[in-house]
């Protein structure tokens, strides 16, 4: 299947699934583009669309909480952030993701909203 | 003063750090985790989790301090006077 | 208004205990028969696709061959974030056959 197919199908997927999860692509178009284009390549090395900005580890376990949207399993981290680690998701009432900051879980307090 | 990072291939942040130092003329060294063998990454990741607690992409470390995510101005703040050249 | 149906799956002496899959009009549905009980759920899974038949069913959990995503067969949630769910399908047995029901324009 050729990259952009590709991406496009991944769109169609991961929309049904942030959009109940109160979140949305980032409108930051180049940035939806380039990350989707990644998770085809790392889907065609590896089966799976892993994200492009988190490490795979010889564990099973772990690495499925990496595939993407791992939006379900880091919801306190992203819901705190407002959006995802890589960006490809936002907040659904985020209108500027380039002020939003990237900033770890455990620099995170619990509850805290970072804005 | 030392910057070292871990970064990922596919990552758009890893990128923006990168750049963020070429453009001060600031020397770095990196490593790419995903480029690495198994047993490689293996070392990595259990030094990152030492120091962190995530396998969240790019790792920074300025000296002995380590920015887990594309913070410029944790980076510019911990560069000092560096930091502010352009 | 979207009408629904019910129809035929499958004869109740073929269901076998755990897993069945079935097609009623081209869906792909899960009947799965657990102590006793009958549950209808849809056989995609709502991450990716994957065909659920394929995974493993543990208590009321089924998860998927893919990405090991977790729903529970009772009402179709996803186990790490209930608002994501797979459909649940009524069903009914009549004369030793078991009908679901399917919505209209609904898949
Ligand atoms: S951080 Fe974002 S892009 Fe990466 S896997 Fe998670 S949801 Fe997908
Ligand atoms: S398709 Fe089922 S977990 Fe990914």
């Amino acid at each position: 299947m050729n990259p952009g197919s590709r991406k496009k199908a991944l769109r169609y997927f991961f929309q049904k699934i942030i959009d109940p999860l109160g979140y949305k692509f980032s409108p930051d178009e180049e940035m939806v583009d380039f990350l989707l284009e990644q998770e085809v390549l790392l889907e065609q090395k590896h089966g799976i669309p892993y994200c492009p900005c988190q490490g795979l580890t010889k564990k099973r376990e772990e690495n499925m909480k990496i595939v993407c949207p791992c939006i379900p399993f880091h919801r306190e981290h992203f819901d705190a952030i407002r959006r995802c680690w890589c960006g490809l998701y936002v907040h659904k009432d985020v209108t500027d993701p380039d002020a939003l900051k990237q900033i770890p879980f455990n620099e995170i307090k619990r509850g805290q909203d970072v804005r | 003063m030392k910057v070292f990072m871990y970064t990922l291939s596919t990552c758009p942040w890893c990128r923006k750090t990168k750049q963020f130092f070429k453009e001060k003329n600031i020397p770095f060294e990196f490593v790419d985790y995903d480029l690495q063998n198994e047993e490689e990454q293996d070392k990595i990741m259990k030094e990152m989790e030492k120091l962190s607690t995530t396998k969240a992409f790019p790792f920074v470390k300025i000296d002995d301090n380590v920015i887990v995510g594309y913070n410029p101005d944790k980076y510019s703040e911990l560069l000092g006077e560096k930091g502010k050249q352009k | 208004m979207i009408g629904s149906s019910w129809v035929y799956a499958i004869d109740e002496n073929k269901l076998q205990e755990n897993i069945n899959m079935v097609f009623p009009k081209g869906l792909p549905v899960l009947l799965i028969k657990k102590a006793g009980e009958i549950y209808a759920i849809s056989n995609k899974c709502a991450h990716m696709a994957c065909t659920l038949a394929g995974g493993t069913l543990k208590d009321y959990t089924i998860k998927c061959p893919c990405h090991d995503w977790k729903f529970d067969i009772r009402t179709g949630e996803f186990q790490d974030a209930r608002e994501i769910r797979i459909p649940v399908y009524e069903w009914k047995l009549s004369d030793g056959r078991i009908f679901i029901k399917i919505e209209e324009g609904k898949k």
